[in-house]
């Protein structure tokens, strides 16, 4: 009986040993970086990016966990093709000169149901931490044979921290950042 | 953004700078010749500093490789070349060196030359950029080729006008803060061209070179860091060289005020197509507001809201 305890306990250490990390690919089809801004303190205009591509890595140790993304500055999309085309120019994401904006994880703790990811934040040429809480982590298989989770979260920046300082004012210097992502098991 | 009464004074202080350092220059027996090429480029640096352009490096931005790099590089050249003899050659060659400097200087670090998404290749780099050198070289070397013929406020003018054209076409095509430089450039050279051909200092030459290369570095950032487009940027730099039809016949052999009437509507024919098409784009995809709800509001209203 002694022996049959300690091989249950040495097979449990050993699976918890070999348990390992899944690394996952962001699926662009099922990824949502969107934003919004306050226009004249009356209403939010939103808009998203519409290239974005990353790939996050979920450990059993959260501490070992890491997320990042990067988002084409071009691919920005409010729906409106004047208001793009300027904020695309140097008065606001400046595309040509800054033509990513990205997010590297230095450190993730777990919430409740997620996980709080900081990291560096880098955007018009200027790199800042920011924290975010992700929410999920489930899993599915979909389509046959494809493993996938996904997350959801949202942060508020203050653009003017970034160099970005047009028209702060009628529009609004809080920018609210939410994010939803499928990864697809490597 | 643009703030119309910022733009006039800006505008202002472009003009009595331009007026001020041709004035102090004519003094100076020997600063005469450069005063022209110090008046556009210190008018200049003073309308974009009235405007909020307060540099924060010297290479981080398009507009700051432009006003701090190319257009004080513009001024010694220009400035140098009025006081010594050199052959039309060895200066055709300065000229050259910086025209072809600009293009990678005011595009350092963007997509262009690093090659990210949108940039250009290995080879679409030297040739894009060669080419750009070249629009930038021929115009300026053809104006003063132009000037050296006959000392006229013509070009300064042409220059001027096409400058708040390239301004007001900048502004409508997504890069306003680039856009509203055009116009107190617009301003020094007006100044210029009006005291050179009043107290006939020899500056003008200087002036004109000046002129045209911070011109050029306007539709050169509006064009690759706003959505200025190819056709708009080329017929905004190519109408100060219409100034040439009044040396050939039938205009040459005008009187001297039907002539300039003639040049002017030229001129103007140009500017105005441009504008027009780039308000009637920037209405098209403005997404205008309900049938019957008003005008799309503009930049000024933002800037007004709340006063």
């Amino acid at each position: 009986m002694r022996y049959a305890m300690t091989s249950v306990m040495v097979l449990a250490l050993g699976l918890v040993s070999v348990a390992r990390a899944d690394e996952y690919a962001l699926d662009p089809a099922h990824a949502a970086f969107d934003f919004k801004i306050q226009h004249l303190g009356l209403s939010w205009t939103s808009g998203r990016f519409n290239a974005v591509e990353g790939a996050f890595r979920i450990d059993p140790k959260p501490a070992d966990c890491a997320f990042a993304v990067t988002m084409q500055t071009e691919s920005i999309d409010s729906g409106n093709k004047q208001r793009d085309d300027h904020l695309r120019s140097p008065d606001w994401f400046n595309a040509k000169q800054h033509p990513q904006i990205t997010f590297k994880s230095t450190a993730v703790k777990p919430v409740d149901g997620g996980y709080e990811v900081t990291g560096d934040f880098s955007m018009h040429g200027v790199t800042k931490p920011v924290s975010l809480v992700l929410k999920g982590g489930g899993s599915a298989e979909f389509p046959k044979g494809v493993q996938r989770t996904g997350f959801t979260g949202s942060t508020v920046l203050k653009r003017s921290e970034f160099g970005m300082n047009t028209m702060v004012g009628p529009i609004g210097d809080d920018v609210q950042l939410s994010v939803s992502f499928e990864g697809i098991k490597k | 953004m643009p703030d119309p009464v910022a733009i006039l004074w800006a505008m202002a202080a472009a003009g009595a700078v331009a007026a001020l350092v041709l004035l102090a220059c004519s003094r100076l027996r020997e600063a005469a010749v450069t005063g022209g090429a110090l008046a556009v480029g210190l008018g200049f640096l003073a309308g974009a500093w009235m405007l909020g352009f307060h540099p924060r490096s010297l290479l981080a931005t398009d507009q700051e490789r432009l006003l701090l790099v190319v257009v004080p590089l513009a001024v010694a050249v220009e400035s140098w070349l009025a006081r010594v003899s050199l052959s039309p050659a060895r200066g055709a060659l300065l000229r050259g060196s910086l025209a072809l400097a600009a293009g990678p200087l005011v595009l350092l670090g963007s997509v262009y030359l690093t090659g990210g998404a949108g940039g250009w290749s290995g080879w679409e780099r030297l040739l894009y950029l060669l080419a750009l050198g070249m629009l930038i070289l021929i115009p300026w070397l053809s104006l003063m080729r132009l000037q050296q013929l006959g000392p006229s406020p013509a070009i300064g003018m042409a220059l001027a006008a096409t400058s708040l054209a390239a301004g007001i076409t900048t502004m409508l095509s997504g890069y306003a803060s680039a856009g509203q430089l055009a116009l107190p450039l617009a301003a020094a050279l007006v100044a210029a061209a009006l005291i050179i051909q009043t107290a006939t200092s020899p500056g003008m030459p200087g002036a004109v070179g000046v002129g045209w290369i911070c011109l050029a570095g306007i539709l050169v950032i509006g064009r690759f860091f706003g959505s200025l487009t190819t056709l708009h940027g080329l017929l905004l730099g190519a109408t100060p060289l219409l100034c040439w039809l009044a040396e050939y016949r039938p205009l040459s052999a005008w009187h001297i005020w039907p002539r300039r009437l003639l040049l002017v509507a030229l001129i103007l024919l140009p500017l105005g197509t441009v504008v027009w098409q780039a308000q009637g784009s920037f209405v098209a995809h403005s997404g205008s507001p309900l049938p019957g709800a008003g005008p799309a509001p503009s930049m000024q209203d933002y800037l007004d809201f709340g006063r």
